[in-house]
């Protein structure tokens, strides 16, 4: 009674400190509709709002006791609450790790020092440029963080008789910390982007090109060489050779220090430990506390714009890596407002992603507006349709077909602050064939981002005739085959899609139902066959 | 007795057993044209057989040798069937069936490296635009689209790994992209679940379009139909498990128990099942060392597969409806290395084809005595494309896919189909 | 004898110096010295056959044959008499003589096999010539006449390489797979086979690697076969590698390393009689090793990887010079280097090296 109590009353105090606070996601929603000529579709139901804020937030579908709690809920200040409720659930953390590792990855492979620090740094909403600056610093003998430089290391691997990619990498942080691809620029200047030239490619090369990966610890971590002197380049096409020192993208040279010989070293390298020597003039160090700071507007600007199509699937800036003058920004002041809450904020992730969550544009439908038949995709009229990451599907498949036990649940853990990890069911499935399985099927091959919806022959394949899910589909203990089967057709319908699509049935779904279960007699095959085809369905298999 | 899918299959292995694939398969023995080849055949449908040589085949061991001059290397050429034309010794089979082929040894791309030079062969050279191109077999794939069979429009018969490969695709999207077949093994999860009758397989499919018909109604349908095509496609290919068995023995050897001529096996097999682009590649050609021993194995197997593919397509009349086309990112040097090898060489070098819309038995283009330049006129990528688009009778010129609204041509704007290598 | 020496003592007395080195502007397969060490021999990828007289320091080109086709990779010197013998890729075996230093044909045979002649080797007695070819066969012939003794079969493969037993009564073969036959020489029993197949793998549709060189000890007892231990095919990679068979047994009694990945084969192997063996191994473009072994050591005591992709060495008869084959510098590059408006082909600078010290200048 008292718990109860003091989460109402905790409750209590949220909404006040949220109707007290600036109305950003208002004034977003009135640029959005100002510059968005055309109907706009309805503000979605409550029930594809729960699933969609659900799916963005915690990588997992609401229960159907949840859903129906919430459906029928006469609170007019529910959606705040679970928004808010949702960014503090346990889940949340696994579920930024997992969408950030493939943001930032692009399926390059795992490592679990790696996960480790973005579980922990989700967990406790760390500052995302705390979270940009321990990725890019050269770790030395640093006990904290210490999967952070999986980031830098795993594009310095050597494949084959191929060089080292020094300059994937230096493309690969402008893309992702920038927002700007500067690969092919790095003979020329941009053959079609005016705004990106070789001497960005270069600064920006220049930070990487003396690093390389320590071998005498065992989690990710980089190195530098001495670095004394700039790079030099010139054109393929001709043209005078140029000098660089590093330099981030838009911004000055930094100057190379250089020191006498035997003295460039900060740290000499110790022979027992085998830790290498670090040089004084650091260019990693340098990058690590120049890129992600206020007065870099790049970086907050590309770090907000990838918060935006976390939640709304594309960016306000699209494709996420081609920040230029020629591509213009949907809704330029929206990205303003969004970029400079970040900075104020103090680099807050939660906290923009509470304003857009709360947006109108946030919670309108997927459905089309009345008498549309399309609807662009840079005018977020509509709620665009976004594909579910391959551990999105592993969690809801898991969570819908009711072989998932709720270990987790947000009163247990919330007044226990110790409890800050993801505690992971194991009892019920084989969670890392399972994994296995989820990534195979679903998730890109290395080096192509998950942007669109592209549902795949193989994940087909997958669901049609591979036994793991379909094995799902039939009653255990206590999962939803078995707590259907003992169910009469209206219930049973009411508590199906519940589960599966977190929302109630119509009429004519239920009348299907109805004859399926009698067009095959056999009730276990008759549910699985029911389960299963809503699991395949695009509803299912997309975030609407 | 009502055939279903899955029973279908399993019956005929039970009925005919091994024997089935001998009497049904008569490829190259003149006589009986199989019953899947003849129904091909009715249809006309357009389809592409793409043998692509990786690493760079060289044109000088190959189909334009320069025997006894300062950079021939140790072989000799051969008579064909052409009267006046020969080729190098090392290809002994495709000499005899030459007058089946259209060779142009006046061929000079623009890059001499492989990580821009396959992306921009494959694509045919576009002028630049700002976006990512398709290759070759998702633009045809996209173009002429997936025909009757319900298999997948591009299928790619590789060494290696299999898997959904959409990076050809460019902007055209991942819907055409290739299935490619990896060391002849299956797609993964090919066949239906033991426990699941075909039956009841149809009856939770059309439980999942219904429901999907149903999500459709108020929203955009590219979703839904994105979805139910990859289904669709996995169905279908459930259905061809039968493309994925063991080839005839008697094939093997005349194919060679190779990995291109097991893959060569494959591709005509994809292509008799209706596959509109079927790209079949070979690996290991990039000999900047030891070049000539190098070729003196490559060459007579890719010799072996090659003509035995060529011969048993002419003889089903399949080479009439299928475009044949085999090439590489680029020749190789004339200059031989310190590793006594050959570099990249785009400057000169030789593409062959045949099949549907080319001239047979004709050899276009010349390189000079040493074979280091061009003599006549130059074909480029580009103009390629033009003439196989033609030959598919697709309006090169005038043709274009809109990607979100900008239109953009198929093939490069400033280039023109080779009339001298159409029929 | 060296065996006694130390390394320093070994470096001492037989590193080499460069004495002169002569080039044409093509490319040579091998280059040998006479047997009165006047002239020297070139063979290579124009069909040509070169004599080139040493004793200037300036070396002369004194006679150019140019009757053979395709490329002239077998060449074999007679020890006694002024004749050499060549073999091309067109299947033709020609025999020269080059008495008053001009070449001239003494008898040839255009189908002497079916395909290219890969090796020539002359008996130590003089009395028979051995040929090997990509027709899988090996033939003997009378080197005064050139009539054909014999054909015998066994390989089912390409032969690179052939070599005679000192005592001339036996050779051995290898080829492109990696096996060794050792046969007598009169009626083609086969007496041993030897396994070399680290030296071969087959990479997606190539036949790699093979065996490259073959060299019998002076002794007779010991036979050295050489190749690389193939990492892939295409642009071939792979350790250089020497195994050395003991006549007696057939499994190798060593098994040396002559180098790394980037070195590729073992193209040539000369034995000295001092108790050494010269290697060369020709490697990616730019990169090259002779090494000298003396045997028993697990290393070479002398490398020099200054000569840049060797191809064969040749002893001078007075044991003190040898030639060896190399490749020009930047023969490699993708795409189009034109020099002047010219496509410049490679070419093959002979150096002659000498483990003599420089002379020292006379007073005048």
């Amino acid at each position: 009674m008292l718990r109860q109590t003091s989460v109402a009353i905790a409750y209590f105090c949220l909404c006040v400190v949220i109707c007290a606070s600036p109305p950003a996601q208002k004034q977003i929603d009135k640029l959005i509709k100002a510059r968005s000529p055309g109907k706009l579709s309805d503000i979605s139901s409550d029930a594809a709002f729960l699933r969609r804020i659900h799916l963005d937030l915690v990588g997992d579908i609401p229960t159907a006791q949840e859903a129906l709690e919430f459906i029928e809920s006469k609170s007019s200040s529910k959606r705040i609450e679970v928004i808010n409720t949702l960014l503090d659930d346990p889940r949340y953390a696994r579920n930024m790790a997992e969408r950030f590792n493939i943001m930032l990855m692009e399926r390059r492979a795992t490592n679990e020092h790696w996960s480790e620090f973005l579980n922990a740094a989700f967990s406790e909403n760390r500052p995302a440029d705390a979270l940009v600056r321990q990725i890019l610093t050269p770790s030395a003998s640093d006990t904290e963080n210490v999967g952070a430089n999986h980031f830098l290391t795993s594009r310095l691997q050597k494949i084959g008789q191929n060089p080292t990619d020094y300059p994937g990498l230096a493309s690969d942080i402008g893309r992702m910390f920038l927002g700007v691809n500067l690969a092919c620029a790095q003979c020329h200047d941009h053959l079609f982007v005016t705004d990106y030239k070789q001497a960005d490619f270069q600064g920006m090369y220049a930070f990487v090109l003396h690093s390389y990966i320590r071998n005498d610890v065992t989690y990710p971590a980089i190195g530098e060489r001495i670095m004394n002197k700039p790079l030099v380049f010139s054109s393929v096409f001709g043209g005078e050779q140029t000098t660089t020192g590093p330099r981030i993208y838009m911004g000055t040279q930094f100057e190379i220090e250089v020191f006498d010989k035997g003295n460039e070293f900060a740290v000499e390298a110790n022979k027992e430990t085998k830790e290498p020597a670090i040089p004084r003039f650091s260019p990693l160090r340098i990058l690590s506390e120049n890129l992600p700071r206020a007065d870099n507007h790049q970086f907050a600007r590309n770090f907000a714009n990838r918060l935006w199509f976390l939640m709304l699937g594309r960016g306000i800036v699209h494709p996420l890596d081609l920040h230029h003058s020629e591509n213009e920004a949907s809704h330029p002041e929206v990205l303003d407002i969004l970029e400079s809450e970040l900075i104020t904020s103090g680099y807050d992730v939660k906290h923009v992603l509470r304003i857009i969550a709360s947006s109108e544009t946030y919670q309108r439908s997927s459905s089309l507006p009345k008498n549309t038949t399309s609807v662009s995709p840079t005018s977020f009229r509509s709620f665009p349709t976004k594909p579910l990451s391959a551990e999105q599907l592993k969690w809801s498949m898991l969570r819908a077909t009711g072989m998932l036990p709720e270990t987790l649940t947000r009163s247990e853990t919330e007044s226990d602050p110790e409890e800050t990890k993801t505690v992971i069911p194991t009892d019920s499935v084989d969670m890392s064939a399972a994994n296995q399985k989820f990534l195979e099927a679903y998730a890109n091959p290395p080096k192509e981002a998950e942007i669109d919806f592209t549902p795949s022959v193989r994940a087909a394949l997958f669901l049609l005739n591979d036994d793991l899910v379909v094995s799902w589909t039939l009653p255990a203990s206590g999962n939803l085959a078995e707590t259907l089967s003992e169910m009469d057709t209206k219930p049973l319908s009411k508590h199906l899609f519940l589960t599966i699509l977190s929302r109630l049935p119509t009429d004519d779904e239920t009348r299907t139902i109805e004859n399926h279960l009698i067009e095959e007699p056999d009730k276990t095959t008759a549910l699985s066959n029911l389960i299963w085809s809503l699991l395949a369905s695009t509803e299912f298999a997309t975030n609407h | 007795m009502h055939c279903t899918p899955i029973e279908h299959a399993i019956s005929r292995r039970t009925l005919f057993g091994a024997a089935a694939a001998t009497t049904l398969g008569m490829g190259g023995l003149g006589g009986l044209v199989r019953p899947s080849i003849a129904k091909r055949l009715q249809s006309d449908q357009k389809q592409v057989l793409f043998i692509w040589i990786d690493g760079g085949m060289s044109q000088l061991e190959s189909w334009d040798p320069k025997p006894n001059t300062q950079f021939g290397g140790p072989f000799r050429s051969i008579q064909t069937s052409i009267p006046g034309i020969r080729i190098s010794e090392l290809m002994p089979k495709t000499a005899q069936i030459m007058h089946l082929l259209a060779v142009d040894r006046g061929v000079h791309t623009q890059d001499n490296s492989h990580s821009a030079g396959v992306g921009r062969v494959n694509r045919g050279d576009p002028k630049d635009r700002g976006v990512t191109y398709p290759y070759f077999g998702s633009a045809v794939a996209n173009l002429l689209g997936p025909g009757e069979s319900g298999l997948p429009p591009y299928v790619w018969v590789k060494p290696g790994s299999g898997g959904f490969q959409f990076k050809d695709a460019g902007f055209l999207g991942p819907q055409y992209g290739a299935l490619a077949i990896g060391d002849g093994q299956a797609p993964d999860n090919l066949l239906l679940h033991k426990d699941i009758s075909s039956k009841r397989d149809d009856l939770r499919n059309k439980l999942r379009v219904l429901a999907d018909e149903r999500f459709t109604k108020t929203r955009s349908s590219r979703s839904t139909e994105a979805q139910g095509f990859v289904f669709d496609t996995a169905r279908t290919l459930m259905r061809r498990s039968d493309l994925f068995e063991p080839a005839d023995p008697k094939d093997k050897e005349r194919y060679g128990d190779t990995p291109f001529g097991r893959d060569m096996l494959l591709g005509k097999k994809m292509i008799e099942a209706g596959v509109t682009f079927v790209k079949v590649n070979s690996y290991g050609w990039d000999t900047h060392g030891d070049n000539f021993n190098g070729h003196a194995s490559l060459m007579p197997r890719f010799d072996q597969a090659f003509a035995t593919l060529v011969t048993d397509m002419h003889e089903s009349g399949m080479l009439d409806h299928v475009l044949v086309i085999a090439m590489s990112e680029f020749g190789r040097t004339p200059r031989i290395n310190g590793h006594v090898g050959r570099d990249h060489w785009p400057e000169a070098w030789s593409i062959a084809m045949t099949g549907r819309g080319i001239r047979r038995g004709t050899v276009i283009g010349k390189t000079n005595k040493l074979g280091t330049f061009v003599d006549s006129e130059e074909h480029d990528i580009g103009a390629f494309f033009h003439t196989w688009f033609h030959a598919l009778g697709i309006d090169s010129t005038h043709d274009e896919y809109v990607n979100d609204g900008q239109p953009l041509p198929i093939a490069h704007d400033d280039m023109a189909p080779i009339k001298e290598l159409l029929a | 004898m060296i065996a006694d020496l130390s390394i320093e003592q070994l470096i001492e007395q037989y590193k080499p110096r460069i004495k002169k080195t002569f080039a044409a502007d093509r490319q040579f397969v091998k280059a040998e010295f006479t047997n009165d060490g006047s002239h020297i021999v070139t063979v290579g990828y124009d069909a040509s056959v070169r004599l080139w007289a040493t004793d200037s320091d300036e070396p002369q080109q004194v006679s150019l044959d140019e009757s053979h086709q395709g490329w002239v990779t077998g060449l074999a010197v007679h020890s006694t008499n002024a004749r050499i013998f060549t073999s091309d890729s067109f299947a033709t075996l020609t025999c020269f003589d080059y008495t008053n230093g001009t070449l001239q044909p003494v008898w040839s045979n255009s189908e002497a096999h079916d395909g290219w002649i890969r090796e020539l080797a002359l008996a130590p007695d003089g009395k028979t010539l051995a040929s090997v070819s990509r027709d899988q066969t090996i033939r003997t012939w009378d080197p005064n006449t050139g009539n054909q003794r014999d054909a015998f079969q066994g390989h089912g493969a390409d032969i690179y390489t052939v070599a005679w037993h000192p005592d001339s009564t036996a050779f051995a073969t290898g080829d492109a797979k990696g096996n060794v036959i050792y046969r007598d020489a009169k009626s083609g029993a086969i007496k041993k086979e030897f396994d070399a197949s680290e030296l071969f793998a087959v990479q997606r549709l190539q036949d790699v690697g093979g065996v490259q060189s073959l060299t019998f000890s002076l002794d007779g007892n010991t036979l050295f076969a050489g190749g690389c231990k193939p990492n892939n095919g295409g642009n071939v990679q792979g350790v250089p590698l020497v195994f050395r068979f003991d006549l007696a047994g057939n499994q190798p009694v060593e098994r040396l390393e002559l180098g790394v990945s980037s070195d590729v084969y073992v193209r040539n192997i000369t034995m000295h009689p001092d108790g050494f063996m010269l290697a060369v191994t020709n490697g990616n473009p730019g990169i090259g090793k002779l090494q000298f072994h003396r045997f028993g050591d697990d290393k070479p005591f002398y490398v020099n990887s200054k000569l840049l992709n060797c191809h064969h060495i040749s002893l001078h008869p007075n044991k003190r010079d040898f030639a060896v084959t190399t490749t020009s510098r930047g023969s490699n590059g993708n795409g189009r280097p034109l020099k002047d408006g010219e496509y410049v082909g490679s070419h093959s600078p002979v150096h002659v090296l000498t483990f003599d010290p420089p002379a020292e200048e006379a007073p005048s």
